[in-house]
């Protein structure tokens, strides 16, 4: 056949030879792939915004996420294809591969869905679908870690940019459709508050969430350094956002981290006696939220400002980014650990600054060297009257 | 057309003024007559500027002798004409409508007129001759101090006419060509002074006495001095003097009590030293802090009327100015963070800009003063409420002139925190740019 002559087949042919997998037809993945890629609006999100949902949202919503998401992991598998063959053959990047493929298959597969209980399996399996692929990230890290010499820095930052996004991408929908789909079920038991849409809420209250994530960084910094600075919210600690709470838990948590793991090594450094607090502020503009983190942990130097939002770069020590003896499982379990595999593979900020530019928002940090950091994050809220476009 | 010979009689005879009212009738033909005239201007453009940095300045001032202030004097004669040849240049790059627009061919004059001056300036030789070469400049100085604000009101007349990033560019390059002139100018008019001021004391000679037979130093004669550079400024000082002048103008500006303006409160590296001019931080912490103020006050405008009405204030009115100073070992880094409320965000996208449509209006009002130094001492006719649109960039163009620059981040409905970053040793080269570029086809 014509096309198995094609390189990118070969190259595909060739390197399932190294994994277990046998697909049936990958004609199939290149007929997705093929097609456009529609962009997640915030009307579609937001579409089902008025309780109470009724079967019919439920199944308009499962069309939806069923004409999208193979398309977009379609597009993942391909995007595998183009990498050096060397890069591939890496366990941790081929077990990536392997998964999306396998995401790919199990989705793709379901028939058009025509009735509630065909749509719930396949929320099921959707939900299921999506616990798998929860490690990629780390995975990725550790396998571009360990192919560091293989590819430029530019192509590097360039998959994993459009991985990321993606992935952003493919979550927001599936996760938002099987919020709906719990929320339709649960809505008939209980009278719920219509302050969600999906995976939505529609007041979500910035403070109380900077506060609850600055307790459990202060606590995790405790837990590895044995000391932690104090924080203190200030600011407009009243005003409300439309926003998916753990998006918002992600990006803070990644800034908070930072701040406080700089603050207790810089007084480390300085010999410092007490921690200089963590001051949060809070501000509401137009349609968005701004949050100040400044933090006294003596800044990043000049010479690595422009590394900060690079993969795979980091300013943790060597001994504890060789991760490569440690099992995948003992990495997930320290995930959310301050010193973690994520920490110190470097792939907190750039995440942080995609996960905030999703829904139009961004980050900037601004350094003072030798005193400390100011971070700016502005998310703006999902909203209906503002018509947004994202991949 | 006269004829020649009465056209030299009008000159000698009749006051500048008038000379100058006859140039521009001739206005037409006197460009036309540049044109061809232009060779002259690019034997000095196909020159570099020599650039200096802080710490030659300052080296070059530590034994100062006769021999080494006629050197400076004739740098500085070498570069003057060298630096204003790339700027006139500049004009001549402008797209036609935006030259012959009255004030910008005004300081088109200007230049030219200074250009052919210094080029012509004699080699100085001796401390007479330098005495005189100061006169020369100082006098230059003075008659330029129109030219911001002629750049301003031309600036903003051109607004709509010209591409706003092309005249942001020029504006740009003409005031930090504009500082490195002066700064040379002033750097050995300083030194010049100094050294005379030691002479005449080394000498005995009383402040009335003058210098006129004094052509030559005693041999071995040196002095220390270093002008107008500072190489250990400490920047709480400047930050607190600026402090209280601001809000000096602000408290009389808005009818208020003395003491009720937003403190300024100074935290971090509060001993940090650094090796600068301090009148250019001076007009940069000046500017932001004058922002910052004003717009905490009106923000909070509604606490002055009641406090009006309660009679004494009970406590601070404003939310304070928190500075904070960072120093690390190349750089000094100075955070402004006030409760302003943010700036609009109609404006935010342009508070760079000189020439955008919303700051056109602001630069009018240049119309309404005749001078402008841009220096922080400048008493201004005007109340410090009226804005030119100008303070923010003008800060900018001084940070990078070293090396640094100054950032904004404004936090809508809250606050705004300015970044003034400056080199702290003194070792960066004048940052004058890139000559004009060449067009195409050379």
């Amino acid at each position: 056949m014509l096309l198995r002559r094609l390189p990118q087949v070969q190259r595909l042919c060739a390197r399932r030879a190294f994994t277990s997998k046998t697909h049936y037809d990958e004609k199939i993945v290149y007929q997705y792939a093929s097609q456009q890629l529609k962009p997640v609006s915030i009307g579609q999100l937001l579409k089902y915004s008025q309780p109470p949902l009724t079967p019919a949202n439920i199944l308009d919503s499962v069309a939806y996420t069923q004409s999208e998401l193979p398309v977009r992991l379609a597009k993942r598998v391909i995007s595998f294809h183009n990498l050096p063959f060397i890069v591939g053959t890496n366990p941790h990047i081929a077990r990536v591969y392997n998964q999306y493929y396998e995401a790919f298959d199990r989705l793709y597969s379901f028939a058009p869905i025509d009735s509630i209980e065909r749509e719930w399996e396949f929320a099921r399996a959707l939900e299921r679908q999506t616990q798998l692929l929860v490690d990629v990230i780390p995975t990725i890290a550790q396998g571009f870690l360990e192919c560091k010499q293989y590819m430029k820095r530019e192509e590097r930052a360039l998959f994993i940019n459009e991985l990321i996004r993606s992935r952003i991408g493919l979550r927001v929908i599936g996760e938002q459709h099987v919020a709906l789909s719990y929320q339709f079920r649960d809505q008939q038991r209980s009278s719920l508050e219509d302050v969600w849409v999906g995976a939505i809420h529609t007041k979500l209250l910035p403070a109380s969430m900077m506060r609850q994530c600055a307790q459990l960084v202060q606590n995790m910094c405790e837990m590895h350094y044995g000391t932690a600075p104090s924080y203190y919210v200030d600011g407009d600690v009243d005003e409300t956002i439309s926003y998916i709470p753990s998006h918002f838990e992600y990006i803070t948590c990644e800034l908070l981290k930072n701040a406080f793991r700089a603050t207790v090594e810089f007084s480390r450094q300085s010999h410092r006696l007490a921690h200089p607090p963590i001051q949060i502020t809070i501000t509401k503009g137009e349609g968005y939220v701004g949050v100040r983190i400044r933090d006294q942990g003596g800044g990043i130097a000049k010479d690595n400002m422009r590394n900060v939002f690079e993969y795979s770069w980091s300013t943790m020590q060597d001994d504890e980014t060789s991760t490569a003896g440690m099992s995948l499982q003992t990495n997930l379990a320290m995930q959310q650990g301050i010193g973690g595999p994520i920490a110190g593979l470097g792939f907190g900020l750039p995440m942080a600054r995609l996960y905030a530019g999703y829904f139009g928002g961004s980050l900037d940090i601004v350094s003072m060297e030798g005193y400390g950091c100011d971070v700016f994050l502005k998310l703006r809220s999902i909203e209906g009257s503002v018509e947004q476009k994202q991949i | 057309m006269l004829p020649r010979q009465t056209a030299h009689t009008l000159i000698s005879c009749q006051l500048l003024s008038q000379v100058r009212r006859y140039v521009t009738v001739r206005s037409g033909r006197n460009l036309q007559q540049k044109f061809y005239e232009n060779r002259i201007l690019d034997r000095y453009t196909a020159q570099e500027p020599k650039k200096v940095t802080l710490r030659q300045l300052v080296l070059f001032g530590r034994q100062l002798t006769e021999d080494k202030l006629i050197a400076s004097a004739n740098y500085v004669r070498g570069e003057l004409p060298v630096r204003l040849a790339h700027r006139i240049s500049d004009f001549q790059y402008l797209p036609y409508i935006a030259g012959t627009n009255p004030h910008l061919k005004t300081v088109y004059d200007l230049y030219w007129r200074a250009f052919d001056e210094f080029r012509k300036l004699p080699v100085v030789k001796t401390l007479q001759d330098n005495r005189r070469f100061c006169d020369a400049v100082r006098r230059n100085l003075l008659e330029h101090s129109q030219v911001i604000p002629q750049l301003g009101m031309g600036v903003s007349e051109c607004a709509g006419l010209v591409a706003p990033d092309e005249i942001d560019r020029f504006m740009s390059q003409m005031l930090v060509s504009r500082i490195s002139r002066r700064t040379l100018a002033e750097q050995h008019i300083a030194l010049s002074q100094q050294f005379d001021e030691d002479l005449r004391s080394h000498l005995g000679l009383s402040v009335d006495e003058s210098f006129d037979q004094l052509n030559q130093a005693p041999a071995g004669f040196a002095t220390q001095r270093i002008g107008i550079v500072r190489a250990d400024c400490s920047a709480i000082q400047i930050i607190n003097d600026s402090a209280l002048r601001v809000a000096e103008l602000l408290e009389e500006a808005h009818n208020l009590p003395p003491g009720a303006a937003p403190q300024v409160l100074v935290e971090g590296h509060t001993d940090a030293m650094f090796m600068c001019i301090p009148e250019h931080f001076s007009y940069i912490m000046h500017e932001l802090l004058k922002n910052s103020m004003d717009h905490v006050i009106r923000r909070f405008s509604e606490r002055l009327d009641e406090s009006a009405v309660d009679g004494a204030a009970s406590g601070p009115l404003f939310p304070p100015i928190r500075v904070t100073i960072c120093s690390s070992h190349a750089d000094i880094m100075i955070r402004v963070s006030d409760q302003s409320g943010g700036i609009d965000p109609d404006v935010l996208p342009y508070i760079w800009s000189f020439t955008q449509p919303v700051k056109a209006k602001r630069l009018h009002n240049f119309h309404a003063i005749q001078r402008m130094e841009a220096k922080p001492a400048e008493a201004s006719s005007l109340s410090p409420l009226v804005s030119f649109g100008f303070g923010l960039p003008m800060s900018r163009v001084y940070a990078k002139y070293w090396g640094g620059n100054v950032n904004v981040h404004s936090l809508p409905g809250y606050g705004v925190d300015a970044y003034v970053q400056l080199p702290r040793l003194g070792n960066v080269v004048e940052n004058i740019g890139a000559r004009r570029a060449q067009a195409h086809g050379d």
